[in-house]
């Protein structure tokens, strides 16, 4: 069953609300907790100090609302117990722990085959950047290059693969 | 030395994911990114070869095979090295697979994608060039998950970077008999490479044949990996043969008498078991490579797959009892050990 709010993810369990009960997913579950945490403190507004209401709005959800990757809805402590992460999103919303599990796999940056097409409005590698690691990469261009005759390409893309080729002996 | 004698197949793996999807083990089916992205992998892998497609519903229904063969087909695939056993439990996977089985791009598995081409002998470079190919591809027509300095984003953040694995099915006999093998399991996962039985982890040898792969390559280049285990291989190789010939010169009479036996059961069985086989038919290879046989090694290496117990059932088309998969067996091979003598 799809979730009643979102009406995206699948709904994971009943909740009672004022109105009545609704079936909702992980994420949207989370959200209700937080939107009935600034309810009941926004009720306090009158007799504290912001400084005091935000103080224990922050405790009260840290105690009792996980954070969620807002794309798929993957918990912290889900991603710890299952070591996997829930979408790419996720690498950026944990980054924290990203980091951390990268540091503890060697921490090594990779500078392997580079595609350039992670952001396909950036501009791609020119010849000049590139590395052996792309000379696969080089002799699927030539061979472009050629089959579309594009004489003066080609010629280019060979001199850049003899000279990698010449660097790595 | 003669690695095509030792090393059986070579493979390489690519591990992939899109961007604003979730991964596969969250998926619930109604993501509508979810059939645009089965199509562009459908129609990038009808471009660059020619295969079927199959949802693991498809391989479970087994249709291919006879009626009420369930999981047959499933499971040929994976003794065959064609797809995950964990494939098998994905709710939305499923497999494009070339008609040489050479390559296969499953998808929905612990990945959105993954890229794999098996080739015979050593051959580790051919397949990353070939699989580059419809990496690319994939790459030109998906959102491809990728961060600078971590790589290629995966579920688990143990095959980051890269997200390749390359690995070889090598045949250790020597190297098994001598014992010398568990100190070299030791030594090389001191360097993140793993030895383990055909099927992968937790996997029993089965007939002296051991897979190695590089482990948690986090960072490393395609060229650092493909070159690790270049290296990795050439010395198993070369420890295999002084093994080899350490076995011979210690107990001569006995091995060859070993060898003789296991040819023998194999040339003149009517009832052959799987596990009966895999010792027998080890014993004969180990045999060519002394020159005691003169028997086609590659034609037995293509024997092998032919009679694991699903393919059987599914070659023959129909559902076989072990008892008829043992006979069926004992046929094949009696006629394919006749067929690949060398004269």
């Amino acid at each position: 069953m799809l979730c009643e709010l979102c009406k995206m993810r699948q709904a994971e369990g009943i909740v009672k609300t004022d109105e009545g009960s609704a079936n909702l997913c992980a994420v949207c579950f989370q959200r209700y907790r937080m939107l009935k945490a600034t309810e009941e403190i926004e009720g306090l507004m009158d007799f504290f100090s912001m400084h005091d209401v935000s103080n224990a709005l922050s405790a009260y959800v840290m105690r009792n609302v996980e954070a969620v990757c807002p794309a798929c809805g993957m918990s912290l402590s889900r991603l710890k117990n299952d070591f996997k992460f829930g979408c790419s999103n996720c690498y950026d919303f944990f980054s924290e722990k990203a980091k951390e599990y990268f540091e503890e796999l060697g921490g090594q940056e990779y500078k392997g085959r580079y595609f350039g097409y992670e952001n396909k409005n950036k501009p791609r590698k020119t010849l000049a950047d590139m590395t052996v690691d792309d000379l696969p990469f080089l002799m699927k261009m030539l061979k472009e290059a050629k089959d579309n005759q594009e004489l003066a390409k080609a010629d280019a893309i060979n001199r850049r693969i003899k000279q990698l080729k010449g660097d790595a002996q | 030395m003669n690695i095509q004698d030792i090393v059986v197949s070579s493979r390489i793996r690519f591990a992939r994911n899109v961007n604003n999807l979730p991964f596969p083990h969250l998926l619930n089916g109604d993501e509508g990114k979810l059939q645009e992205f089965l199509n562009t992998v459908q129609n990038v892998c009808a471009s660059k070869f020619d295969g079927d497609i199959y949802t693991v519903s498809d391989m479970k229904i087994g249709g291919e095979v006879c009626e009420g063969a369930d999981d047959y087909f499933l499971n040929m695939l994976i003794e065959n090295h064609l797809i995950s056993p964990s494939l098998g439990r994905s709710k939305f996977g499923g497999a494009v697979i070339s008609k040489d089985r050479s390559i296969s791009v499953m998808f929905n598995e612990e990945d959105h994608l993954r890229e794999q081409c098996i080739l015979d002998g050593f051959r580790l470079r051919e397949a990353y060039e070939r699989l580059l190919e419809i990496d690319v591809t994939l790459h030109e027509k998906l959102d491809i998950a990728y961060r600078k300095g971590l790589g290629h984003l995966t579920a688990c953040p143990t095959n980051l970077g890269a997200g390749m694995r390359a690995s070889v099915m090598m045949f250790l006999p020597a190297l098994d008999l001598c014992g010398d093998l568990r100190r070299l399991i030791k030594k090389f996962a001191s360097e993140d490479v793993t030895i383990r039985g055909v099927y992968g982890e937790g996997s029993e040898a089965t007939g002296f044949m051991y897979q190695i792969s590089n482990q948690a390559a986090v960072g490393w280049s395609e060229e650092q990996i493909i070159s690790k285990m270049e290296s990795i291989v050439k010395e198993l190789c070369m420890l295999e043969e002084q093994a080899r010939r350490a076995i011979l010169d210690r107990k001569k009479i006995d091995l060859e008498d070993q060898i003789m036996r296991a040819y023998g059961t194999l040339l003149f069985a009517r009832v052959l078991g799987s596990d009966e086989f895999m010792i027998n038919i080890a014993y004969v290879k180990l045999g060519i490579s002394y020159g005691l046989l003169k028997l086609d090694v590659r034609a037995i290496n293509k024997l092998i797959p032919k009679v694991l117990p699903y393919t059987l059932s599914v070659n023959k088309g129909k559902i076989l009892n072990p008892h008829e998969r043992d006979v069926e067996r004992a046929k094949i091979v009696r006629s394919a050990l006749i067929a690949c003598k060398i004269q």
